[in-house]
């Protein structure tokens, strides 16, 4: 790693620091930006999910080397981290900083748009499912059932083993399309003790459209739940997409993502403990952030908390 | 009530039936033949057409698929490919393996995650609080296995063993749950405790305890109670990796094996196995709804 | 509260069971004396059936070989040349009629375990059960020059064979281990791979079945009255791991006691950090290779698009670095094979002629063929087709996944775009078989000598059996027929060999890659090991552990 690569990470923690403030400075004005910086962790956990972003984004600038690229097979194998390789090299003599780096782009890219497709389904059949109640809710909530019968691990596997070469496209769609079914239930439940309040049997007694009580006035006294689990649901699609390159079933070599960094380092971790630990570090990180962010923005966006 | 009972188990039986359903498509639309041999010898073609014909699989596929719902109703879930034994020895081997990492798991993961969050709940932003929040949160950031592998993976062999190699399983297994487990149960005691009943708890002079134990956490068991019936499957056949890294020879590990190895068999009987069990633990989750919210009760009729 | 009164119940039956299980299971016994150990085998892989004219997983062979005896055996010489060097086991003794008919006379003691004895009928239904093609047994190519197996009474056995060759004794005793006749005459021919018996096998060895438990452990017991001595360890208990690291992680934790193979230089490193684990270094059986196939995937019947152009496949040998590869997956554990060999093979020839690794030459090489990178995407390309194969890999072994990324590296260096197929060991097997791929790296466990495993996998004869990469080269095999069967001497042999595998290696039908070197390691108190290289635990009767080092474990009673 040269001079260039330190300023350049440099540089990136120096802008992450610069998004944190500037989110500061243009959310100050409104109460709900104040709850959510009161938060000890809001901050900190920004400024992580802004560099590793950042970082992402900036991958040749901040990496010595190609992710795929085999420095020396033979004598630069299962290097323990140096100045040259700041997170060692792994078994097959790559530099582990830079797999790092360009795995942020797919697991992050993965996570968010998994979770993206799992959010918006499990919070429209939940919403729709918990206003309507009656047959919509039964048909829609049998539909869920079946869903959460089939344990997501189980299906994913077996989709991915049975079916020969399933593009990665394909794999993050599937995650998402199996990853709502709870949210959905949270959402549903939540409605449906909403729906009870006065509130809203005063909207719906003033003969508001479905769609307008859903979306004005039951939804966003739902968030706080749908962000929280918004929030875990892209880290369980990282920790996820990590469980199935543990099996040899996720997003296929050379490509580096946090999660085949950790299958590939397993075997080796008695003799080179960096190649694993680093990435599960790294997914650790950005999950706690990720969940951080969730309870802060909780918090923040509880619109109960505007009159307490 | 026995209505709501027998409209429950009907729609349960539906649900089963669907997964079975569902996974017989998924497993018979991929690529897939008896004859592979798992040490890789040749099989010769006439022993290849007769495993084909055992195992149906040159019939149409409606044919196979009534044939297997007809064996499945006289109790036969089939022969194991790769096993070369009846599908039913091998899940009977597996699943009381999955049932005792799971019920410590269970165990762990609610006790531990229940006292954490009313815990949390009642020391709101204070140090316990903040500092416990942290902790839960960064062991449920965790990738389970990458969890593990710190303390270096042993398998088991002799029941003698036993407790001991479900210790670890078990804890990684209790420990991420209850990580989540608090999480949602200290949101949920927030949420209810800003609520005006248990505001005129505490303007009656109740004390504190009283009010939290009493009032807000028998309504904030809520949404638990949906986590419970998340959990219980999840726990039953979900915990595939911590199974798999742990050698825990129970449902999970005996499902990704039969998959990896496209013995059809056991993969179908396996997501049957999980849907019965998933079915059950909604069951006994919509059954404690209606013990626990008395609203709901009334509506579910 | 009611919600938490069934919870307080499960806790206490968890607790109750679990302290049933451990009483259940901790007794401890009072085993004393010269007869008592337990020796524990922990290693990746567990058997797929206890049948042995229908399995070649090691595995199975390792516990076979305590189950069922063969005639005659190898000896610790490993020469498999003549009859000089053979071990008796069920044949007492043996003599030659005529240059091409063998007596055998069994040992009158022989005992199946379940009392009857060990007769000439036996023989000869082992015979006709390993050459029928029902069976399919895949040892059977190794038996075609004898002509007949037939009884004169019950305890002699008569073989005859075609011709004279040098190896015919071998032939003879080295690939059938017999059977019970009475108790298999019954299964149809067709269901051997799936017979009850192969899951509680009845045998005529030092050691008798036990117990098998899928997926965790397999036990044998000693059989006291074996009539060529009451083996030492009183039981073999062979635990199945994940994979092998795992295996050598249990072996220092204490859980085992032997280890087949360290395979890497890290495990062993592990292993020589302990002082209660010997190492034991023997020849390697293995060989690895890259293979090419030449018909089309699936569809055997068609050239294969790319490998069927010779000067393509030299060009993607050269390109491979085999030194560095070998050194980084293991490290001084292995040596690149000069031809299809391991290390085993007394053909073994440093000298042999080999295309050499020159990247500069295969680049010249595949822009010549018109292998060209016009779009500037990195990757070759002719007529808008790119260069591109996908390459079959087994998850089930760490070497051959490590060793795949290696080359695919190695290959996009070159402007060869490698896409890994990472599946489990059956369907790997199920694909090789069906011709269902590109390029697959195969590992090949071979028998003691070339002369029955070569032409399997390199020549016709192995087309729709072993050959699954279908290469032939009618040169190549009229050589290896004149190196099997030449009478003129082992150096005139090695010499055509020498010759056969140059002509190969100049076809460039494969990569060769590594040629493993073993090392087993076994637990301190064990005394006497001994390794016959192509079979490690061939002697284990033999192994002992003295009574003043005992453990716990080798006196529990069950």
């Amino acid at each position: 790693m040269n001079v260039w690569n330190w300023l350049a990470v440099g540089g990136a923690a120096v802008l992450a620091l610069v998004v944190v403030a500037e989110i500061r400075r243009r959310t100050g004005a409104r109460a709900s930006g104040r709850r959510f910086f009161r938060h000890p962790t809001a901050a900190p956990a920004v400024f992580v999910l802004a560099f590793f972003v950042t970082v992402a984004l900036a991958a040749p600038l901040v990496t010595p080397y190609q992710p795929y690229f085999q420095i020396d097979i033979a004598r630069l194998a299962n290097h323990p981290p140096s100045t040259q390789n700041p997170l060692g090299t792994d078994p097959l003599s790559r530099d582990v900083w830079s797999r790092l780096v360009y795995g942020a782009r797919i697991s992050l890219g993965i996570g968010a748009i998994a979770m993206l497709v799992a959010v918006t389904t499990g919070v429209v059949v939940g919403g729709v499912a918990g206003y309507f109640r009656r047959w919509v809710d039964a048909t829609l909530m049998r539909l869920v059932d079946v869903g959460l019968a089939m344990p997501r691990m189980f299906m994913l596997l077996m989709v991915v083993a049975l079916w020969e070469h399933v593009p990665l496209a394909v794999l993050v769609l599937l995650i998402g399309l199996t990853g709502w079914f709870g949210t959905s239930r949270l959402v549903r439940a939540e409605v449906l003790s909403v729906r009870e309040r006065e509130f809203v049997a005063a909207a719906r007694a003033l003969g508001a459209e479905p769609g307008r009580v859903i979306f004005r006035h039951v939804l966003p006294n739902a968030a706080a739940p749908i962000i929280v689990s918004a929030a875990l649901g892209i880290g369980n699609v990282m920790l996820l997409e990590a469980g199935l390159s543990f099996l040899g079933l996720g997003v296929p070599s050379p490509a580096p993502s946090w999660g085949n960094m950790i299958a590939d380092g397993f075997p080796k971790m008695a003799v080179a403990p960096w190649c694993a630990t680093f990435p599960g570090l790294a997914i650790s990180l950005v999950v706690m952030a990720l969940n951080a962010v969730g309870d802060a923005l909780r918090d923040a966006l509880d619109p109960r908390k505007e009159t307490a | 009530m026995a209505a709501w009972l027998v409209r429950r188990l009907a729609a349960s039986i539906a649900i089963v039936w669907a997964v079975v359903t569902l996974t017989f498509l998924i497993v018979h639309l991929a690529h897939g033949s008896p004859c592979g041999q798992p040490d890789g010898l040749p099989v010769s073609p006439a022993i290849c057409a007769d495993l084909t014909r055992r195992f149906g699989l040159d019939k149409p596929i409606s044919t196979q698929y009534y044939k297997y719902l007809g064996a499945l109703l006289h109790g036969d879930l089939g022969w194991s490919i790769a096993l070369q034994r009846p599908v039913a020895a091998a899940l009977a081997e597996a699943l009381p393996n999955t049932f005792a990492l799971a019920l410590t798991a269970l165990i762990l993961d609610f006790a531990l995650g229940v006292a954490l969050g009313v815990y949390q709940a009642a020391r709101e932003r204070r140090f316990g609080d903040i500092a416990l929040g942290n902790v839960a949160l960064f062991v449920n950031s965790m990738p389970t296995f990458w969890l593990v592998l710190c303390p270096q993976v042993h398998a088991f062999s002799c029941v003698a063993d036993f407790a001991w190699h479900l210790t670890l399983p078990a804890l990684t297994l209790g420990l991420v749950g209850a990580a989540g487990t608090a999480r949602y149960q200290r949101a949920a005691m927030l949420e209810v405790v800003r609520q005006d009943f248990v505001r005129t708890a505490r303007a009656k002079g109740l004390r504190e305890r009283r009010v939290l134990l009493r009032h807000a956490l028998r309504n904030a068991l809520l949404p638990l109670i949906t986590l419970f019936g998340l959990t219980f499957p999840f726990l039953l056949t979900g915990a595939v990796l911590v199974e798999t890294v742990f050698a825990w020879p129970g449902m999970g590990r005996l499902a990704v094996t039969a998959i990896l190895q496209r013995d059809y068999p056991i993969v179908t009987a396996a997501a049957l196995v999980a849907s019965v069990m998933v079915v059950l633990g909604n069951l006994l989750a919509d059954a404690l709804y209606g013990v626990a919210d008395p609203r709901i009760r009334v509506r579910a009729t | 509260m009611p919600t938490t009164r069934p919870s307080s119940r499960l806790p206490a039956a968890a607790a109750l069971a679990a302290l049933l299980l451990i009483a259940g299971c901790a007794r401890k016994g009072g085993c004393t004396g010269d007869y008592c150990g337990t020796l524990v085998i922990a290693g990746a892989g567990e058997p797929d059936i206890l049948v042995p004219p229908v399995t070649s997983l090691s595995p199975s062979r390792d516990v076979i070989e305590q189950l069922f005896l063969k005639l005659a055996d190898l000896g610790l010489s490993g020469n498999t040349i003549g009859d000089e060097d053979f071990q008796p086991l069920l044949a007492e003794r043996w003599e030659w009629d005529t240059p091409t008919t063998l007596v055998f006379h069994l040992d009158p003691r022989a005992r199946w375990q379940d009392g009857r004895a060990v007769t000439a009928a036996d023989v000869a239904f082992t015979y006709d059960i390993y050459t029928d093609s029902l069976v399919n047994s895949p040892v059977r190519p190794t038996l075609r020059q004898i002509a007949a197996v037939t009884t004169r009474d019950s305890l002699t056995v008569v073989f005859r064979f075609r011709q004279r060759y040098p190896e015919m004794f071998y032939d003879a005793v080295y690939h059938m281990r017999i059977m019970p006749s009475h108790l298999l005459r019954e299964v149809p021919r067709s269901q051997w791979r799936t017979a009850v018996f192969g899951r509680a096998p009845v045998g005529d060895g030092p050691y008798r079945f036990v117990a098998w438990r899928s997926g965790e452990s397999l036990e044998l017991a000693a059989d006291s009255t074996f009539f060529l001595g009451r083996p030492h360890l009183r039981r073999l208990v062979w635990r199945f791991t994940p994979d092998q690291q795992v295996a050598v992680t249990q072996l220092i934790a204490g859980d085992a006691d032997a280890v087949e193979v360290l395979i890497t230089p890290d495990n062993r490193d592990r292993v020589r950090a302990d002082t209660q684990l010997a190492i034991y270094p023997y020849k390697g059986v293995a060989y690895g290779y890259l293979w090419f196939n030449f018909a089309a995937p699936g569809d055997t019947t068609q050239p294969h698009p790319l490998f069927g152009d010779r000067e393509l496949r030299r060009a993607l040998v050269m390109t491979v670095d085999r030194g560095g590869l070998l050194r980084n997956v293991f490290g001084d554990m292995a040596k690149v094979p000069p031809g299809p060999m391991s290390q085993i093979f007394s053909i073994w020839d440093p000298e042999t002629r080999e295309l050499p690794h020159d990247s500069a030459r295969a680049a010249r090489t595949l822009t010549r063929l018109g292998w060209t990178d016009s779009d500037g995407d990195g990757i070759r390309d002719r007529d808008g087709h790119p260069l591109a194969f996908r390459l079959l890999v087994p998850t089930t072994s760490a070497p051959r996944r490590q060793y795949a990324r290696l080359l695919q590296e190695q290959f996009r260096a070159m402007g060869v775009d490698v896409q890994l197929d990472e599946v489990d060991f059956s369907v790997f097997n199920e694909r090789a078989h069906a011709g269902r791929f590109d390029a697959m790296l195969n590992t090949v466990n071979t028998d003691p000598t070339p002369s029955s495993g070569v032409p399997q996998s390199w020549t016709r004869a192995g087309f729709g059996g072993l050959n699954y990469g279908r290469y032939e080269n009618p040169a190549f095999a009229r050589l290896v027929d004149r190196a099997v069967t030449s009478v003129r001497g082992r150096d005139e042999a090695k010499r055509t060999w020498r010759a056969a595998i140059e002509v190969l290696n100049q076809d460039a039908p494969a990569i060769f890659l590594f040629a493993t070197e073993n090392a087993a390691a076994v637990h301190r108190r064990v005394a006497d090991v001994r390794i016959r290289p192509d079979s490690w635990l061939a002697l284990v009767r033999t192994w002992r552990i003295p009574a003043d080092r005992l453990t716990d474990r080798d006196r529990v009673e069950r």
